[in-house]
């Protein structure tokens, strides 16, 4: 009987000594995990490109008339735009489109007339030709397509940096910040009358609203990054080009790692002239010193920016 | 092997038969100058099984009742889930009526829901992951190029490696979803957005219970079989929450919403 007792407290005593060996934690898992850990993180990843050579991109903005045929009208406006992914920089540089430059087999003329003559295609010749860069990508809008984009986002907020008044463009605009509907934008993009440069200027503000449109887009892709589908439809609705999609998309989440102000927005510098009867745009030789730094990694170094065109304006 | 009690004087000693005989050894001379007492084996042997045997119960049953733990049954069953597609919307490159691509919209968002759904799953709700710290099903569900990220931000975008440790149940998942997707200029679709709200309750091992909640968006691809996770920004924003006492109308579901 007494054995049995005895074998009962033995029994008795190993479970709670047991159960006690068993709910100790041991000190140091006790130390590296709290009890509760209460979670308010956030996790993100686009896949952007990292390459360390730019990415090149003329934007183009066709003159052309409803009805016109638009890949052979007048450029109106011209612009490389060049991406530097490992480096989150991008730079623009604006090209007059009165410039006075060879186009391959047509001879010397307008820059803008390239296109007139063998489309988007001759004109990015022209370019690579004037420039020395290989152009990775061109894209081509019109007037109408310009604003139909900006109405599709919603807008452009920009930071109109003087006052804008010129009734063949249709600007009207105070200085600040302000939300432009897209034949707003397009009346700034296109106003040369208010500027003292004229063209130049207004190639700097083309440039201007590149920006403001890459703010825009970081700033919405950061709250809401399914935006990025309505600016990519509404970029392609309103763009002629030979991009694939896919590659739009890579582009796209690229951008949104840079800094808009870190991108450089320059006009190539010249004087103006008179050619045949026609006004035109004498490209200096600081120019090419310019085409010649973008090409080497896609920047301009800060000694070979020019002054603004606008400089006057801004103060 | 018969064990029986020998020795005398208050002292009570447990001796194998056949092992010795103490007047045969005196008399063959093979006494010991000291008498040594002997412990037989059973006196340590039983203890330190039954010893090892409390530790393994304890184990097995801590908590109470089973619940938590390791032979919970029902404690290791993968909650039901799957993500409610609340809407799904074709994105056009091209100048088409949208509404004629509502069906392909729809087709791919259920496909997507399956994707998040087996990812939520793995990530979140899969006992055999959660406990573990492991979740090696979750990854194959991005693509090779976001598998990287994805495992550096596993904290957020799963129970997290310590789970095991902090949480003894998770239960009452629910979540919606929200599928745009991109049409190519051929009207195939060619990426999707998923923009997902989850929510599920965890009970900790402290005795409060969390919400467990996840928002945010993935970008995915088609593939040969399904659609891959190849972009994403998702945010944790867990709490504690305090469920009703039960009675008649206290509702976990309630809590969860």
């Amino acid at each position: 009987m007494s054995r049995r007792i005895a074998f009962a407290t033995l029994a008795f005593a190993a479970w709670i000594a047991g159960s006690t060996i068993g709910a100790v934690t041991p000190p140091g898992t006790a130390a590296a995990q709290p009890l509760l850990e209460i979670e308010q993180a956030h996790a993100g990843y686009v896949p952007a490109l990292d390459g360390s050579k730019p990415i090149f991109i003329l934007f183009i903005g066709s003159g052309a008339r409803p009805g016109d045929d638009v890949e052979h009208s007048l450029a109106d406006s011209i612009h490389i735009v060049s991406i530097v992914p490992a480096k989150h920089k991008a730079a623009i540089l604006g090209i007059p489109r009165d410039s006075y430059v060879s186009i391959p087999d047509r001879g010397t003329a307008k820059i803008n007339s390239a296109m007139v003559y063998g489309g988007p295609q001759l004109l990015v010749e022209t370019v690579e030709s004037l420039t020395g860069i290989k152009l990775d990508y061109w894209a081509l809008t019109t007037f109408w397509g310009f604003q139909a984009m900006i109405n599709s986002v919603g807008g452009l907020t920009v930071d109109v940096p003087f006052a804008m008044q010129d009734s063949s463009s249709g600007s009207n605009f105070e200085p600040g910040v302000q939300k432009l509907r897209g034949k707003e934008a397009l009346a700034f993009a296109r106003d040369r009358h208010s500027l003292p440069a004229g063209d130049f200027g207004r190639s700097e503000d083309g440039g201007r609203l590149i920006i403001a449109a890459l703010a825009q887009f970081r700033k919405e892709f950061a709250k809401d990054p399914s935006r990025l589908l309505t600016w990519i439809a509404g970029g392609f609705r309103n763009v002629q080009s030979e991009a694939p999609l896919d590659e739009v998309l890579a582009l796209a989440f690229t951008s949104t790692l840079m800094n808009p102000k870190r991108v450089e927005n320059i006009v190539a510098p010249g004087t103006t002239g008179m050619a045949g009867g026609t006004s035109i745009v004498n490209l200096s030789s600081q120019a090419q010193t310019i085409f010649d730094d973008l090409k080497k990694d896609g920047l301009v170094s800060k000694r070979n920016i020019p002054p603004s065109p606008n400089a006057s304006l801004l103060g | 092997m018969q064990r029986v009690a020998s020795g005398g004087g208050g002292l009570r000693l447990w001796e194998v038969v056949g092992a010795g005989n103490l007047c045969r050894d005196l008399v063959e001379g093979r006494h010991r100058a000291t008498p040594q007492r002997r412990f037989p084996p059973a006196v340590w042997i039983v203890p330190t099984a039954l010893v090892a045997l409390g530790i393994v119960l304890f184990l097995l049953f801590r908590g109470g009742g089973g619940d938590g733990g390791l032979l919970g049954g029902s404690d290791n069953t993968i909650p039901a889930f799957d993500f409610r597609l609340t809407r799904a919307v074709p994105v056009l490159v091209t100048h088409h009526d949208p509404k004629k691509f509502d069906a392909t919209a729809r087709d791919v968002g259920t496909q997507v829901g399956d994707t998040m759904t087996d990812l939520y799953t793995e990530a979140f709700l899969d006992p055999a992951n959660w406990r573990d710290g492991s979740y090696d099903e979750v990854w194959p569900l991005f693509e090779e190029g976001s598998q990287a990220a994805a495992q550096q931000d596993g904290t957020t975008l799963t129970l997290g490696p310590s789970a095991g440790g902090q949480f003894e149940q998770v239960g009452q998942p629910v979540g919606t979803l929200n599928v745009r997707v991109l049409l190519d200029r051929a009207n195939q679709p060619v990426t999707a957005v998923a923009i997902v709200k989850f929510k599920a309750l965890a009970s900790a091992k402290n005795g409060t219970t969390m919400a467990v909640v996840s928002t945010g968006q993935y970008f995915l691809r088609s593939v040969s079989d399904g659609w891959l996770v190849y972009a994403f920004s998702v945010s944790r924003d867990d709490h504690e929450v305090v469920i009703p006492s039960p009675g008649p109308s206290a509702s976990p579901t309630a809590a969860a919403s």
